[in-house]
């Protein structure tokens, strides 16, 4: 169950002090003065009881409890005194008037037509009807009628939060050792982002011994607390300038940047720098033409040479797909001739049994096919070709196919 | 344990070493991996296997992270099969030459230049021998100077070698054996097997098996 409380202005200065201290240092100071708290990792049992013990310690004006920040704002500006919301309170939002929820003066308008004056009778409503009516904006109105919606704190922390230092009585000699210890600190340091719904956008390690000192700072593309990629990244770095002296102090510090919303596998070995990218590909494209230089780009289809060049490289540090798994075994890769071979064909039955290439025969001794490619027939692009793979005396592996009109084409190989 | 070594002070030896790994353990046991910062050169007939060895560096490469170029002298390049083996497209930068060496080239140069990638694939295999002989070996050299001290691996596929000594890895690939499963018409390519003879930076022949996807 998740806990924000919200503290009225008057008293915010102090509550910051003291909830800070005792209870959570997650708080977002809102522009209008309110305090609000997340006290969710508190295991609170009686609710009532940690209010009591709140109020024994500061004198407060106004404050209100519930599992959404959202719903403890809002029971705040609308109420005095002491509000408790969905944790074990009787307190709803029956009195709190619908302009409450922000919806425009038309909507609020159109509900005090229909008699519905205040949140409570507003969630009441039939909800699927009111977005077929409305749109599915209104189901954000009924989350926050039934004080349900949900918004992370926007947080403010000091780098010094996010600091983790460790001295060794013996030095450190082991990379397990500098990696495990690595590993600790990214764990508790993270532990203190993610309460702050805050993400990592930097790294920066000390380490220091024998008298020298080493300094590594590692930025990631975008904010994250994924530990693996963290690790990942320190491990590059490391490797790359590893420090040539025993360690006695480790000192790792992250630096707080609010988390995107795309956040995995945005990461790379090399940091990308799309500018200089950029000014390469603009230097190959003035020679080979720009439609030739790009992203290969595959189309979900049967089509024989289905796939495009997208020149559009702003994508190109995104992973836009997941690449299949590699398997163990390295694969034959196909390759297309600059253009396909034109070749006579002679069967025995209906296996290929012998081409003639470049006027010179050559014996087939083995083929696969014919294997029917065809698709689009609803389309004017319509597409029908028998295809083999075969493997020539010499033990190359080309692909034959025929054309609608009887004639026989190499269109690449096996390499 | 990173790449294997457990003492920091080993570290600067792998670093010296830099080598990246193929995930073909035949290959990566016995010559290292490709090497980083250098010419890797893979030669052979058209179904040797150096276009499939190749795609492999760049999947490993790619998959990893790394960001990965393919200079295609002859339009050859499938896309279809590359990613069918593991190849992540947008982490590639597909350039079409349309069978004009020179243009492969100065591409190559530019991106060699960038030191951007972690590797570059020239695939010359398609050109005339005729052609490529007539290409002066300073090239060579030049992507020898640009590529020292990067992460850039430049792996070079051709019919015959021809960087010679300004290439840290000479490959040459021979097939030896091709299995197909099934009877008649409907038989399916099961693996092809390889031998890659290794002729720099030492002497050495590796077995390898190829799958047919």
């Amino acid at each position: 169950m998740r806990i924000f409380i919200a503290i009225h202005p008057e008293s915010a200065e102090q509550a910051a002090l003291v909830i800070n201290e005792e209870y959570s240092p997650n708080l977002e100071v809102m522009a209008s003065g309110e305090v609000v708290f997340d006290l969710t990792r508190n295991q609170v049992d009686d609710i009532h009881r940690l209010v009591r013990e709140i109020l024994g310690k500061i004198s407060i004006s106004g404050i209100a409890v519930s599992p959404s920040a959202a719903t403890s704002l809002l029971l705040l500006r609308k109420r005095e005194g002491v509000s408790i919301h969905g944790i074990g309170g009787r307190e709803d939002l029956k009195s709190i008037g619908i302009d409450a929820l922000e919806a425009g003066r038309d909507f609020t308008r159109l509900m005090r037509d229909w008699a519905i004056d205040d949140l409570s009778a507003f969630s009441e409503l039939p909800e699927d009807e009111m977005v077929e009516r409305f749109g599915p904006s209104v189901t954000a109105l009924f989350k926050r009628s039934r004080g349900t919606e949900f918004r992370p704190l926007a947080t403010s922390a000091s780098t010094s939060d996010f600091r983790w230092r460790i001295s060794f009585d013996s030095p450190i000699t082991e990379v397990e050792s500098l990696r495990f210890t690595f590993s600790t600190a990214v764990r508790h340091i993270f532990e203190g982002l993610s309460r702050r719904c805050l993400g990592a956008s930097e790294c920066i390690v000390g380490l220091s011994g024998a008298g020298r000192e080493k300094r590594y700072e590692v930025k990631a593309i975008v904010p994250t607390l994924n530990e693996q990629v963290w690790m990942r990244l320190l491990s590059v770095r490391i490797e790359s300038e590893p420090p040539e002296f025993d360690i006695v102090e480790v000192v790792v510090e992250f630096i707080p940047a609010r988390l995107r919303v795309i956040q995995s596998n945005l990461f790379s070995a090399n940091v990308l720098e799309p500018e200089k990218i950029g000014l390469v590909v603009s230097k190959i494209g003035k020679m080979v033409g720009r439609e030739n230089i790009g992203i290969p780009k595959v189309a979900d289809s049967w089509k024989p040479r289905d796939f495009t060049i997208d020149t559009d490289l702003s994508g190109i540090e995104k992973i836009t797909e997941a690449p299949p798994a590699i398997s163990d075994f390295p694969s034959r890769v196909f390759f297309y001739f600059p253009s396909p071979l034109r070749v006579r064909v002679f069967f025995d039955g209906r296996i290929p049994a012998r081409m003639v290439l470049k006027g010179r025969s050559v014996q087939i001794v083995s083929a696969s096919g014919p294997w029917r490619v065809d698709g689009g027939w609803w389309r004017d692009d319509e597409w029908n070709r028998d295809e083999w793979d075969i493997e020539t005396e010499d033990g190359s592996i080309f692909r034959m196919f025929s054309s609608s009109v009887g004639e026989y084409f190499l269109e690449g190989g096996y390499d | 344990m990173i790449n294997g070594v457990s003492k920091l002070s080993d570290l600067s030896e792998v670093r010296k070493q830099e080598f990246r790994q193929t995930g073909v353990s035949s290959f990566d046991g016995i010559v290292g991996g490709l090497v980083r910062g250098g010419i890797c050169e893979l030669s052979g007939s058209d179904g040797s296997g150096k276009r499939g060895l190749a795609l492999r560096m760049a999947v490993v490469s790619t998959d990893r992270g790394g960001l990965c170029a393919i200079v295609d002298g002859t339009n050859g390049f499938d896309p279809i099969s590359a990613h069918g083996s593991g190849l992540a497209l947008s982490k590639t930068i597909w350039v079409r030459c349309g069978g004009d060496l020179t243009k492969s080239i100065m591409s190559t140069e530019y991106l060699v230049q960038s030191r951007l990638f972690d590797m570059i694939w020239l695939d010359l295999g398609c050109f005339e021998e005729r052609e490529l002989a007539m290409l002066p070996s300073s090239y060579w050299y030049r992507f020898k100077i640009g590529l020292q001290g990067s992460p850039t691996s430049l792996v070079v596929t051709v019919t015959e070698p021809r960087a010679r000594s300004a290439a840290q890895q000479t490959f040459r690939l021979e097939k030896k054996r091709t299995s197909w499963n099934g009877e008649g018409n409907f038989k399916i390519l099961e693996h092809v097997e390889s031998m890659i003879e290794c002729v720099r930076p030492f002497p050495a022949s590796v077995p390898i098996s190829f799958s047919s996807s």
